[in-house]
């Protein structure tokens, strides 16, 4: 019987040309690919968009625009990695040479190695959420500002102009990003207010066809706005920092202490009423203690437009009888292991 | 030092409490308006009526995020709108001296309606039933530091109700008339 042996033989024997080809080609990559001077190691993030960086030893090569065939600079890299199934693709973050740099193409389709075109970050998106979290991502913004004329003799007042280009990973922070969004950039004694046009975010690109959370780079079209040192934290470049949000700042730290009030919002509407419970608190437990309430000296609300009472050791309440916007009223919250002032919006109709 | 002289002029001292008043007038007294700018399906006029929390919660309260809300106290801002809603602006349009005691007002209306969302299923537009709504509700109405507004062109030919605003959002600005500005 010919072939007797042939089916009891080594299973390397029976790899398709192109697995073979692939396998050679590891083994070259992995024989010569530390025989070059631009061996660099670099930080990635060990998954994608979880902010932990590990390092990895890659080819860092200057990125070569595929329509032109010209170098780009120094602010594009094209990265190889030795392993050909290294998992990279658009999105991905690295970090070295002090910058963060976000993978903008990639040759997976088409290309055996596994290779990246990154882009360096040169600015960063800060910006707060609705309840107070601070976020910040590393973005790359286009180098030109379109655009950049003031509008006279259509508007008055004269107004800033310019559009600008902003590229970002995209991930659970920055797709809270919406339209009408502002954010700041420059330096520090020199801010540059943009703001997100409407549909100015493009998150629709997906990395596979159907599936519309693979989308993995935003793309950030924003207009020119206006920097405002009430509003915004100028110094550390986060819009609308300053903004009220109508509620209670977060409860202040004495020793390992915190005094947390329930509920945190700050606004009472006219002819309303709020009971409020204040606590201490441990990381996320509650501890025991007492306060003793009381209007705080310095307070400028007339009385009649409030009517306050104390309901015990840990609450009190407070009744809008009439707005008044010009002050707070402010109610001190005094215990044995630390105090906290309260100021309550007295408003209108809303 | 006091000046008794300059103390009789008008300081039109409630100007900047109009919009406030007419939109607090709006919630104690109107309903089926605040229906047409909360809900966007064409069964808008038919919902539950709005509790005063909700309709004061339409209000802009001067958050960072104008489009979370409805009704604003002036003519425009610059944040555009990506959502198919029903807007109102209440805000006062021409402020006239009489003499120097006395003064009149003009006080604007503006409901724009997004196209898609502006027919409902009575076969009214939100627009017009909008429109139609703020007159009922405040034509002839007595408004605290306005005195009583009216929508009678005998009285002033600025009173009317114009199409305004370009599409995808248009609307009408209805005009009302008082002539109780003084203090």
């Amino acid at each position: 019987m010919p072939y007797r042996y042939l089916a009891s033989a080594s299973p390397i024997y029976f790899k398709s040309p192109k697995e073979t080809w692939i396998d050679s080609y590891q083994a070259l990559l992995d024989d010569q690919f530390e025989n070059a001077a631009t061996l660099e190691t670099i930080q990635e993030e060990t998954s994608f968009s979880s902010g932990s960086l590990s390092y990895v030893t890659v080819r860092l090569n200057n990125a070569i625009n595929s329509e032109t065939g010209q170098k780009m600079g120094g602010d594009f890299k094209h990265i190889m990695f030795q392993d050909l199934t290294h998992s990279t693709g658009i999105g991905f973050k690295y970090y070295f040479s002090d910058n963060y740099w976000v993978t903008i193409n990639t040759q997976r389709a088409d290309n055996l190695t596994a290779t990246a075109t990154i882009r360096r970050c040169n600015a960063t998106l800060r910006w707060m959420g609705e309840t107070g979290i601070l976020y910040s991502e590393p973005c790359a913004i286009d180098y030109e500002v379109a655009r950049p004329r003031d509008e006279v003799g259509s508007k008055y007042p004269v107004t800033p102009q310019g559009y600008i280009d902003v590229y970002a990973q995209l991930n659970d922070n920055t797709n809270l990003i919406k339209g009408n969004q502002r954010f700041l950039f420059g330096t520090p004694t020199n801010r540059i207010a943009y703001k997100v046009f409407g549909n100015g975010v493009r998150n629709f690109l997906n990395e596979e066809t159907e599936d519309d959370e693979s989308s993995a780079l935003v793309r950030l079209t924003m207009g020119g706005d206006f920097a405002d040192e009430n509003t915004d934290d100028i110094a550390n470049g986060i819009a609308d920092y300053n903004w009220d949000f109508g509620t209670l700042n977060s409860g202040s730290a004495v020793g390992s202490l915190y005094v947390v009030v329930d509920p945190s919002e700050s606004k009472i509407i006219e002819s309303g009423s709020a009971a409020y419970s204040v606590y201490y608190y441990s990381g996320s437990v509650v501890q025991s203690g007492s306060f003793v309430f009381s209007v705080n000296v310095g307070n400028v609300v007339p009385a009649a437009n409030y009517t306050f009472a104390s309901l015990g050791a840990n609450s009190f309440s407070v009744v809008n009888n009439e707005q008044y916007l010009e002050d707070t009223l402010d109610i001190l919250c005094s215990g044995s292991s630390g105090s906290r002032l309260l100021n309550l919006q007295l408003r209108g109709a809303w | 030092m006091t000046d008794s002289r300059q103390d009789e002029y008008n300081k039109f001292s409630t100007l900047s409490t109009l919009s406030y008043k007419c939109i607090e007038y709006l919630i104690d007294n109107e309903e089926i308006l605040w229906k047409l700018l909360k809900y966007n399906d064409a069964d808008a006029w038919q919902e539950d009526d709005l509790t005063s929390a909700e309709k004061a919660a339409l209000v802009y309260d001067g958050s960072p995020n104008q489009t979370d809300f409805r009704v604003f106290m002036d003519v425009g801002a610059d944040d555009s709108w990506a959502d198919e809603v029903c807007l109102l602006r209440v805000s006062p349009i021409t402020v006239i001296p009489t003499n120097y005691v006395n003064g009149i007002i003009t006080m604007g209306f503006e409901i724009y309606c997004h196209y898609r969302s502006n027919h409902l299923s009575n076969y009214k537009t939100k627009i017009d039933y909008g429109t139609q709504r703020i007159i009922e509700t405040m034509n002839g109405a007595e408004i605290s530091g306005l005195g009583r507004l009216v929508f009678d062109s005998r009285i002033s030919p600025v009173c009317k109700s114009v199409v305004v605003g370009t599409i995808p959002f248009k609307g009408r600005a209805t005009i009302f008339y008082s002539h109780g500005l003084g203090a």
